[in-house]
C-alpha cells in the first residue's frame, strides 16, 4: 500500500481506491485534482481532504447533513458529468454520494462552514467537485457554533 | 453604483476590452455573454467567495483549533453518529496514536 506524509497524522498508508480525483480541482487550487479522504473512528464526524499533491493542504470537513438535515443538493449539468453521474434522485445525500462542508476556523470568530458549495463525491466512480450553485439559500460562512462570550463593546 | 437599463440584445462597455452582452431576460434571470481579453478572470461572484473561503481554510487550520471543533461538534445530537452520513468509506490506516490504543 502506497504511503503518504499527511497534515494531521503523519506518514499513513492508504488503499489506492481511497483516492478520489476532482478534475477540476477546487476553486482556488485548481491544479489539486487528487484528494484522500480521511475518516477516523477517533475523529468521526469529521472528514478530512487531504491533498496527495500538498501534504500540508489539508481541508476540514463535516457532513452537511449534520450541520442542515434537510440540506438540498443543486447539481448542475456540468457537475453532474465531472462526477460520472447521469441524474440524482430526490434524497442525493446517500451511501454513494458524500456530501461535505468544508470548515473555515477565523482567528477573530467562530469556526464557519461553507454550505454554499459542499464538496460532493461520488463515491462508487471516486470523483468529486465543489459544487457551486447559483441560486443558493446557504450560506458561505455558516457559523457552527453560537459564539459563547458576548463581544467586547 | 452605476446603474444602467440594458434590454435583450443591447450591451455595456467596460474599460477598452470589455464588453457585456444582454442576450436574453427572462422571468427574473439574465443570460449574459462576457467579450473580455483572455487575462481577465470572469467568476461568479458565489465562485469568488468559495475561492476565498478554502484560501482561508486551507491556511487557518491548526490541530487545536480542530480538536476544538471535534469536540464542540461531538455535543450535538448526532454528533457521535455520522456513519449513516459517511458510509462505505473504507478504512485508512490509523494515526500512530489510535494504533497504540486499539492493543
Amino acid at each position: 500500500m502506497p504511503e503518504f506524509e499527511t497534515k494531521y497524522f503523519g506518514k499513513i498508508t492508504y488503499q489506492p481506491e481511497s483516492v478520489v480525483e476532482f478534475p477540476a480541482g477546487i476553486p482556488g487550487f485548481e491544479k489539486e485534482c487528487r484528494f484522500l479522504l480521511i475518516e477516523q473512528p477517533i475523529n468521526r464526524p469529521l472528514v478530512f481532504l487531504q491533498s496527495l499533491a500538498s501534504p500540508q493542504l489539508c481541508f476540514v470537513t463535516v457532513p452537511v447533513a449534520l450541520i442542515e438535515p434537510a440540506y438540498q443538493l443543486n447539481l448542475s449539468p456540468e457537475e453532474l458529468e465531472l462526477l460520472n453521474l447521469e441524474k440524482v434522485p430526490g434524497s442525493a445525500v446517500g451511501a454513494d454520494l458524500l456530501c461535505l462542508a468544508i470548515v473555515s476556523f477565523h482567528e477573530d470568530g467562530p469556526a464557519t462552514a461553507n454550505l454554499l458549495a459542499p464538496v460532493v463525491v461520488n463515491w462508487r466512480r471516486r470523483r468529486g467537485v465543489q459544487s457551486v450553485p447559483a441560486d443558493s439559500p446557504y450560506s458561505h460562512r455558516h457559523v457552527l457554533f453560537e459564539p459563547q462570550e458576548a463581544p467586547c463593546l | 453604483m452605476l446603474v444602467i437599463k440594458r434590454r435583450a440584445g443591447q450591451s455595456v462597455l467596460i474599460g477598452e476590452n470589455i464588453e457585456v452582452h444582454v442576450l436574453e431576460s427572462s422571468s427574473g434571470r439574465v443570460k449574459l455573454g462576457i467579450t473580455a481579453p483572455r487575462e481577465t478572470v470572469v467568476l461568479r461572484k458565489e465562485v469568488l467567495l468559495t475561492r476565498e473561503q478554502n484560501l482561508i481554510a486551507a491556511q487557518g487550520t491548526t490541530p487545536e483549533a480542530v480538536k476544538r471543533l471535534l469536540n464542540g461538534i461531538q455535543a450535538w445530537p448526532h454528533g457521535r453518529q455520522p456513519t449513516h452520513f459517511v458510509k462505505n468509506l473504507p478504512p485508512t490506516a490509523p494515526p500512530p496514536e489510535e494504533s497504540k490504543q486499539t492493543d
